[in-house]
């Protein structure tokens, strides 16, 4: 009996997670018909029309999920997000270093902050061999300094290795 | 106007004589279009300084051929780690990647550099043969027609979304509304910005693209060791010339496809302000519908990427032509070639053809020789890319996003549009992780902004009514075509269905 059970559970879908879209899209929905309220027919129209069809769509799929929990086809588990458990430390890991990326950058310049970077990633995903992981970190800090502050003279933020390089090279 | 043969004879000669330029700047090209977050706008602009102070025939030879590179170069990252380098590049991701992921990296490439050559070959020779008319076109197209033929390429959300139609529609719509923040058309207030100065202009499409594809493709892929599939593995480990080869026949056996497709996207590409993106998605969405297994896009077949590649090169020329010929430029890059023309003293328009047809006419030969030189220079790569897809995930995701999160700042240098990339990033990973398709999302968010423009540009011209949609023969061609486009794979459907019974 607690087997069958255990095997129609299994059975059922999880799809809990397949509404983070849907919700993030009726609160972006809301917010963005709160800015356009008041303003002329023809800055509203657009987003009228599509936030109004996207409701309509949302309110659709709720009904349909509604229907397959209640016939147990389904259940609002969160599965396709969180599984496999132990790959979401280094997914979490990755967002982290992209957003201290972000956050450093105007102090490290580009070079280091790339160098940091591609360190701090690669052990994060299990590179743990000194050579492979400083050589790779190293030729893509390399790069990332010829191309888009030599080359490319983009406004990157410098930091101290693009002045100890400028003052080199002059 | 009659054919000076002796003319074209010079021209095609000047042109393979200046080999020296034409080959950097493919070379250059194809990488800039490789790299998300730089196109052909604005490397040149950077490369200003050098192309003003060149001669004003080898500067355009040497604008034109990076151009016809770049959009080259943005289907081969596409293809293998399902990063388009350039918008017109997104709708390639749907089957080259999956070509790649199945071991097919290789031919998916060399279907890609073919398609991309070919079309763009055989749309610069008919540029060139037939420019009077094809300027005629770009006065036949203004906002009504736009409206149908952006809504040609919408109907690619729907199309792509055959696995679950409702997930694919919210997620289009829902790209559609991230499309439409930003200032509006006519009283340009702000909307939906949160505040943020940087969305006054709307969303910006580089980092959308980036987080979308780039960073949601990182962040899904370290589950596994590499992106390749098992039956993948064994094939990618053992790339030769024949899958050069088998490219190449393939490309060839779908020549009639390279050639219908590349000549939407002149058309497109004729039209001021419609661009690759629009053309890509167009031409998949029509080789899909005109296909005899149209269950089979998205799967990983070459069609797949035959049509948007030989389309997005198709506009290189179409982009061209009414900057040469009335001195309006169809997109950003014709722009900056309008500044350096402009600088050296030439009058853009119809008496350019008469005062100086060296230089009018030499623009397109010398993209007719550009491709030519992109066969050996290019090609022989596939074999050596395709390796790319071997790389363990724990060194490629850090590569990606390393790369990538940089090129999101390049276009407009705000620190701000690397953590848009990160929040798309985070979206597309949610969405691909539960079914909702991220080229639906960023198809909204591309056509969305230029939908609404000529939506907003016709309804002004009629003042508010909506039958001015309806109000022209060109225009309601394009509506036929378009309910045409949608009903026949109905048809086709119900008509395999009743074979299938009897």
């Amino acid at each position: 009996m607690t087997a069958d059970l255990d095997k129609g559970k299994a059975r059922r879908q999880a799809i809990g997670a397949d509404l983070v879209i849907p919700v993030l899209a009726v609160a972006f929905t809301i917010y963005y018909f709160s800015t356009i309220w008041e303003l002329g027919w023809e800055a509203k129209a657009n987003g009228l029309a599509i936030g109004t069809i996207l409701l309509l769509l949302v309110g659709i799929l709720l009904a349909r999920m509604v229907l397959q929990v209640k016939r147990g086809e389904a259940t609002l588990a969160m599965d396709r997000l969180l599984k496999p458990l132990e790959s979401q430390g280094r997914r979490l890991g990755l967002i982290g270093a992209i957003v201290a990326f972000i956050v450093v950058l105007p102090w490290l310049g580009l070079t280091l902050t790339i160098f940091c970077f591609m360190c701090a990633t690669m052990l994060v995903l299990g590179v743990r061999k000194p050579l492979p992981l400083l050589t790779t970190a190293l030729a893509v800090a390399a790069g990332g300094y010829v191309g888009f502050i030599v080359v490319l003279n983009t406004r990157f933020p410098h930091g101290p290795v693009e002045n100890i390089l400028a003052r080199i090279f002059g | 106007m009659g054919w000076d043969f002796n003319l074209l004879f010079d021209l095609i000669k000047t042109a393979f004589g200046w080999w020296y330029i034409i080959i950097p700047a493919v070379i250059l090209g194809t990488i800039v279009g490789a790299v998300p977050g730089f196109n052909a706008a604005n490397t040149l602009i950077l490369l200003l300084p050098l192309t003003l102070s060149m001669k004003v025939e080898l500067a355009m030879v040497f604008m034109a051929s990076l151009y016809c590179a770049t959009q080259l170069g943005g289907g081969i990252p596409a293809i293998l780690v399902n990063i388009p380098g350039t918008g017109g590049a997104a709708a390639t991701t749907l089957d080259g990647y999956m070509m790649a992921k199945n071991g097919k990296a290789q031919q998916a490439l060399v279907c890609c550099f073919a398609s991309s050559v070919f079309g763009g070959l055989i749309t610069s020779i008919a540029v060139v043969l037939a420019l009077p008319l094809l300027v005629k076109l770009s006065f036949y197209i203004r906002s009504v027609e736009m409206v149908v033929v952006m809504l040609f390429g919408l109907t690619l959300i729907a199309v792509i979304a055959t696995e679950d139609m409702l997930k694919g529609l919210i997620a289009g719509f829902f790209g559609l509304l991230i499309g439409a923040v930003g200032a509006d058309q006519i009283f340009s207030t702000p909307r939906a910005t949160f505040g943020f100065l940087e969305l006054y202009e709307g969303v910006p499409l580089v980092p959308a693209l980036i987080g979308l594809f780039a960073i949601s493709e990182a962040l899904a892929m370290i589950d596994k060791p590499t992106i390749l599939t098992e039956e993948g593995k064994a094939r990618a480990g053992k790339a030769r010339w024949a899958d050069t080869i088998e490219g190449l026949v393939i490309s060839m056996r779908e020549w009639w496809l390279i050639t219908w497709t590349a000549f939407v996207g002149l058309i497109i590409g004729i039209i001021p302000g419609a661009g690759a993106s629009i053309a890509a998605f167009v031409a998949y969405q029509q080789a899909r519908t005109f296909s005899k297994t149209p269950e089979l896009f998205g799967t990983g077949i070459p069609q797949g990427v035959l049509a948007p590649e030989s389309s997005n090169n198709g506009v290189t020329s179409g982009t061209l032509v009414p900057l040469m010929a009335i001195g309006v430029p169809g997109g950003s890059t014709a722009a900056v070639m309008m500044v350096v023309l402009q600088y050296q003293g030439i009058v853009l328009g119809p008496r350019l053809f008469i005062q100086n047809p060296e230089l009018a006419y030499g623009v397109f030969i010398s993209m007719v020789v550009a491709y030519i030189f992109m066969i050996p220079t290019i090609l022989p790569l596939a074999r050596y890319l395709s390796k790319v897809t071997l790389i363990p995930t724990q060194y490629l995701a850090p590569l990606i996003i390393g790369f990538t999160i940089v090129g999101s700042f390049a276009p407009r240098e705000y620190i701000f549009d690397m953590g848009l990339a990160l929040a798309f990033g985070i979206i597309g990973y949610v969405a691909r992780k539960t079914g909702y398709h991220v080229t639906a999302i960023l198809i909204g968010v591309i056509l969305g902004p230029i939908f609404e423009r000529y939506l907003m540009r016709a309804l002004r011209i009629s003042q508010g009514d909506i039958m001015v949609l309806f109000s022209s023969t060109v225009g309601n061609v394009l509506w036929a075509m378009l309910v045409l486009s949608l009903l026949l794979p109905y048809f086709r459907q119900h008509r395999m269905r009743r074979k299938r019974l009897s």
